[in-house]
């Protein structure tokens, strides 16, 4: 028996509060001898807490970690916890997905004791990632347009590896979901998920947010604070608006990501920390690098892996999909029974350009369902600016000229005045025609779709 | 192959009695002990999983308890399948290991193979404890803890 003495006026049982927890709990000696495990590894490795005693950690969890890197291993008093996934085959012969989170124990006088691990049973996460392979999604991310399953394809690669991501796309294109998908899907799952909008916070409160700072490092600082990276650790921290971030600060993240040492504001004390980098920006990074408002070498150290997020006037199908979507997942909050748009409202909505993207078209049929009170949608339940640009934009003109090759990444909805899907799509049919040197076979291709959609679509925009 | 031959390869004997032809069947006798051993290696320790490891050691047994070869193997590759190959090639009757997978257990078994798993500690006195004839499944065998890998 165990106990805790100090917490209450009698010692408590230690043997029966961690029986009751529901994550496995193991305590090591400093020779990674098993000291006590709880209910919970017992129901997961077969052992009882008596045969674990006193025997190697490996022989009892035998993870797959555990025989290659042991997480323990390394660790001193000083380090912070780890978390790691892994499986375990247990003595039913099962082969089980686990997440170990393994810490130092310190005595009272702060030397090492001994090591505590917590062990998950991640079978059930495991399901959930299969469910997650819902046709023309990812995540919560939806769309099958050429350009969204590009992206889909991406999307479970670069989550697999620990490079930082660069996400770019125009506002409402859905960064911060991308973000949180690479997240989700990856090994840092279980660890914390950090956003920190780096246009948000003035640069003096910013760093101090991010780095942290150390008690008594400027007026008012009147406790140590770990800042978001040391929060972050084992998990992912995503920084939104990466162009918004001040040329000083800069040089501070450049830093971190080199030697990934977090120092706080006012200590000449580093902390190690493991976190993966994600940033997102609707600016055109290379144009300020050029202007001298981003530096150049932390542009080449966050652009590993660049993920672009296509505008929504640049997805086709992808609206009436999302159209549909919100509007079920809107009716079913809402608790409505709305069966789908009138013709009119329709081709309102197909026809609009949509500046805000993902977002405004979220907002709109949100809009939508809130007031209709038919069965279906009409053009009185739109919003009115949406009626009125659609009245404004009663006289046509009609743009045969080839748009110029734009760099990649760059978020073009800010150069130019966004056109609506259908003169998009007539622009890309155009330029895919002169790029196959009029060859239909090769203009299908480029665009994706098959002959026989091409045809149609040249008929349906009288393309000669 | 003339009949009498063949039947001996196969142990069979071919009588008559009454007009009646009967095939006697003599079978091999086959000892209890095992002869070819077979445990996969973390140090000097069994293995904690069958699929990880990287190293084996052959024990061939001889009538005498005491005459045995042992002969260490460096694996190419740490996989249960190549493992599970290795033990048909060489003939094993017996495997000694510690976590092993439903899969590979019910093949081996199904290939007549004696598999002892879940067993933890020292690979000699796991050994010893099979010649002995007390070795389980899923027995621990700790008695001295300077033997376990660090």
């Amino acid at each position: 028996m165990h106990e805790i003495t100090g917490l209450f006026d009698h010692p408590i049982a230690l043997d029966k509060i961690l029986d009751e927890i529901p994550t496995g709990i193991v305590i090591l000696d400093k020779n990674r001898r098993i000291r006590y495990m709880n209910r919970a590894v017992s129901a997961l490795t077969g052992y009882t807490p008596n045969q674990g005693r006193g025997v190697a950690c490996h022989n009892i969890i035998k993870s797959q970690v555990c025989l290659k890197d042991c997480p323990v291993r390394q660790m001193n008093k000083d380090t912070g916890s780890v978390c790691v996934q892994s499986d375990l085959i247990n003595r039913d012969r099962q082969r089980i997905p686990i997440r170990i989170t393994a810490a130092p124990l310190t005595d009272t006088s702060g030397e090492l004791a001994g090591y505590m691990e917590t062990i998950e049973d991640i079978r059930s996460y495991a399901q959930t990632g299969a469910d997650m392979g819902r046709a023309f999604s990812f995540s919560k991310m939806i769309g099958k347009s050429p350009g969204m399953e590009k992206v889909f394809r991406m999307l479970p690669m670069v989550a697999q590896n620990e490079s930082s991501v660069l996400i770019t796309g125009e506002t409402g294109t859905g960064k911060d979901l991308a973000a949180e998908a690479i997240h989700e899907s990856s090994g840092r799952a279980k660890g914390p998920f950090i956003k920190i909008n780096c246009g948000a916070l003035p640069e003096t409160l910013l760093e101090s947010e991010l780095f942290g700072h150390q008690k008594g490092a400027f007026t008012g600082a009147v406790e140590n604070k770990p800042g978001r990276f040391r929060l972050a650790h084992n998990g992912t921290l995503y920084l939104t608006e990466i162009g918004d971030l001040p040329i000083a600060l800069q040089v501070k993240l450049l830093t971190f990501l080199d030697d990934k040492i977090v120092y706080p504001l006012g200590s000449t004390r580093g902390h190690e920390v493991n976190v993966r980098m994600i940033a997102g920006t609707h600016r055109d990074l290379e144009q300020m690098v050029r202007e001298g408002r981003f530096r150049k070498d932390l542009l080449y150290r966050l652009n590993v892996v660049r993920v672009h997020l296509p505008p929504l006037r640049e997805r086709g199908e992808d609206i009436r999909l999302l159209m549909d979507h919100f509007r079920n997942m809107f009716t079913a909050e809402f608790g409505k029974k709305i069966e789908g748009f009138s013709n009119e409202a329709l081709m309102l909505l197909k026809n609009y350009t949509y500046p805000g993207n993902v977002r405004e078209l979220r907002n709109i049929i949100e809009y939508a369902v809130n007031v209709c009170q038919a069965a279906r949608i009409d053009l009185p339940d739109m919003p009115a600016y949406l009626v009125e640009s659609q009245e404004q934009a009663e006289t046509p003109e009609t743009r045969y000229a080839p748009s110029a090759p734009a760099a990649p990444g760059a978020a073009r909805g800010e150069q130019n005045p966004p056109d609506s899907w259908a003169e998009t799509e007539k622009r890309m049919i155009i330029d895919a025609l002169i790029k196959a040197g009029g060859r239909r076979n090769k203009a299908a291709a480029i665009l994706g779709w098959g002959r026989s959609t091409l045809w149609r679509k040249i008929k349906q925009y009288n393309i000669e | 192959m003339h009949l009498h031959c063949l039947l001996k390869t196969v142990n069979c004997e071919l009588t008559t009695d009454n007009g009646y032809v009967f095939f006697n069947h003599t079978p091999t006798p086959v000892s209890d002990m095992p002869n070819k051993i077979l445990i996969p290696l973390y140090g000097r320790e069994v293995a904690p999983r069958f699929d990880l490891a990287a190293e084996a050691v052959f024990v061939t047994l001889g009538t005498d308890p005491h005459d045995r070869q042992e002969k260490l193997v460096v694996l190419p590759r740490v996989s249960a399948e190549k493992l599970c190959h290795m033990i048909l090639t060489e003939g094993i009757d017996t495997v000694i290991c510690g976590g092993i997978e439903e899969e590979y257990y019910q093949y081996l078994t199904w290939k007549r193979i004696t598999v002892y798993d879940s067993v933890i500690g020292p690979w000699e006195k796991a050994l010893e404890r099979l010649i002995g004839g007390g070795l389980r499944s899923g027995d621990i065998i700790t008695a001295n803890p300077e033997a376990d890998v660090e």
